[in-house]
């Protein structure tokens, strides 16, 4: 026996695999930025996601300017005006004369610039709100959600289907009726019944909460029945069956013999459930339904694009969209390549019959 | 003194008589060999007196602590998502009065008996030969310390030189452990030189039981007639 060789269990034979796949690990790291992000929105944004300033209505994105007649200075934005042209459309005339030097490491922020001068990264919002600040303020809660309910959901989805496949009989019945009560109903129209039923007056966070629930809701009883069917014929495995004889308890079983077998499949749909939370989310949330105004996510940081006009004048209130795109990209991306790295098949090990 | 009494045991599986009235009767050291055909019922059998599933008539007395199995097929008795450590961890499940060092000292000493080397701890069914796995079950079922092992076609799915070493090393670990055996099979050939007693299941009965060396002589049943000339018939 070579002792230089490092024995792998199956998980880490997969998670080898799944490095090996480049498009997954871009998206990895794609993910990893974004939620970095988010996480530290207090220090890479400019603003706070309410600082608004009324006279930069839809203001474009500003120019960071580094060079100043020829010479290279100390980066610096210009002034703006706002002025109205002919057609009584905003226009905001550069001020060449006036500057307004960037701050680093001012007030606990990266970079901001002091009033009165405005640093629009990405352009403004109707309020004259840094929509680059509001981004990333708006991921914390947009990226959040995803994870959140997709735990509660997977926790319950994981859980009721295991013990509906590993008991079987009227347990199996009674659970898995439940489970079609929730797929009955049609995935949007169920979400906007449940979020009729909370309460007006919440806070956002209470608001947050009720919509992680209601997400998580919805998705649990699809995993529920797949599972189930899973477990329905793993419980016959041998080595389950010899658990048994060895007075292993039955949730002991489930969790750890009969759950960790689901995991290829499980890992897949756990991706592809959270990029599908995050567009329930925004889709609540652009319907006014989810996170309320000035909590910014990307849900209702999109709404703002409804109507047509200031997509016309305003095209980066689009931008939310791009990120909502990348993040479910990204999320699918991971969860195929998951599902490759899990599939036995797939790499060449014997050990599935 | 009986070890395991099997009384009258039947098992339906949807309509159809898996098992039908059988009666066993085993004595401390015995080593029957319960021979049939595939869905003869002997798996079904071996299940109800695991307590695994419960018959449909009839009962079954054993000390269920004191029973062990080993599966036919030793790629699926190992969780492929555990390490050996865990997998013989898993026999002392109820023995929580062992220390951590005890159980160590424990699965060292059985890994030993079954002729495994003891640094197999961390490794995963997938690195062992279907041989060596059935080595792990053994010791597996060993840690639990039974009395009573029953062999469900235990060494069906191996090559047939891993057959031989597995049944020698099933030989002097009954010597050494004490045990009593319930070797369930469907080769003649293999139980010969192996067990004392046959119990022949056909079509979910016990047809005919007796000492290997009767049985062998003088099969009764037509059913055993022609399992005992197959099986030994030279000019095939």
């Amino acid at each position: 026996m070579n002792d230089a060789v490092k024995h792998q269990s199956r998980t880490q034979l997969a998670l080898a695999a799944f490095r090996r796949n480049r498009a997954a690990m871009l998206c990895f790291w794609v993910l990893a930025v974004l939620y970095g992000l988010a996480v530290f929105a207090d220090v890479v944004c400019p603003y706070s996601y309410q600082d608004e300033d009324r006279d930069f209505s839809y203001c474009p994105p500003t120019a960071i300017e580094f060079m100043d007649h020829g010479h290279w200075v100390r980066p610096f934005v210009y002034k703006r005006t706002l002025t109205f042209d002919a057609d009584h459309r905003r226009d905001y005339v550069i001020d060449r004369h006036t500057k307004y030097p960037l701050r680093f490491f001012h007030a606990g922020r990266l970079f901001t610039v002091d009033r009165p001068g405005r640093l629009y990264v990405w352009g403004a919002d109707a309020r004259g709100r840094d929509l680059f600040s509001r981004i990333w303020y708006g991921a914390r809660i947009s990226l959040s959600i995803g994870l959140l309910g997709v735990a509660i959901s997977f926790a319950l989805g994981l859980l009721i289907g295991g013990i509906a496949g590993y008991y079987g009989g009227w347990v199996d019945a009674v659970l898995m009726r439940l489970c079609e009560m929730f797929m009955m109903i049609p995935g949007f129209y169920l979400m906007l019944a449940l979020r009729a039923a909370v309460p007006e007056n919440f806070n956002y966070v209470e608001v947050y909460i009720s919509v992680v629930v209601i997400l998580a809701l919805i998705g649990w009883a699809s995993l529920a029945r797949i599972i189930r069917g899973m477990a329905l014929s793993l419980r016959e495995r041998d080595y389950v069956l010899a658990a048994k004889t060895f007075g292993v308890p039955d949730l002991v079983i489930i969790v750890k013999h009969i759950l960790p077998q689901t995991i290829s499949y499980s890992m897949a749909t756990l991706m592809l459930t959270v990029s599908s939370y995050i567009l329930a989310e925004a889709g609540l949330s652009v319907v006014g339904l989810g996170i309320q105004d000035p909590i910014p996510s990307w849900g209702n940081l999109l709404s703002d694009a409804m109507s047509i006009v200031p997509v016309i004048f305003a095209p980066w209130i689009l931008l939310p969209g791009l990120f909502i795109f990348i993040a479910v990209m990204c999320f699918n991306v991971i969860g195929d390549a998951l599902r490759d790295a899990f599939d036995p098949m797939v790499e060449g090990s014997s050990i599935e019959n | 003194m009986s070890i395991l009494e099997v009384q009258q045991v039947s098992k339906y599986f949807k309509g159809v008589r898996v098992v039908d009235g059988v009666s066993l009767s085993l004595e401390p050291g015995d080593n029957l060999a319960i021979i049939g055909e595939s869905g003869s019922g002997k798996t079904t059998l071996a299940k109800m007196i695991m307590g695994l599933i419960s018959p449909d008539q009839g009962n079954i007395q054993a000390q269920r602590q004191s029973l062990q199995m080993v599966f036919q097929d030793p790629n699926q008795s190992l969780d492929p998502l555990w390490n050996v450590r865990s997998i013989l961890k898993e026999a002392l499940w109820t023995k929580r009065s062992l220390s951590a060092s005890q159980k160590e000292a424990q699965m060292a000493h059985i890994l030993k008996a079954v002729g495994l080397a003891p640094d197999v701890l961390g490794r995963f069914p997938h690195e062992f030969s279907g041989g060596e796995r059935q080595r792990l079950c053994l010791a597996r079922c060993l840690l639990s310390r039974p009395k009573v092992l029953v062999l469900d076609e235990a060494v069906s799915a191996l090559d047939t030189l891993v057959q031989k070493q597995i049944m020698d090393l099933l030989k002097q670990l009954k010597q050494d452990f004490n045990l009593t055996y319930i070797f369930i099979s469907h080769n003649l050939r293999l139980v010969r030189h192996f067990s004392d007693k046959i119990a022949v299941m056909y079509q979910g009965k016990i047809i005919e039981e007796g000492a290997v060396s009767a049985i062998l002589q003088s099969p009764s049943h037509p059913y055993t007639q022609e399992l005992v000339r197959t099986a030994f018939y030279r000019h095939l």
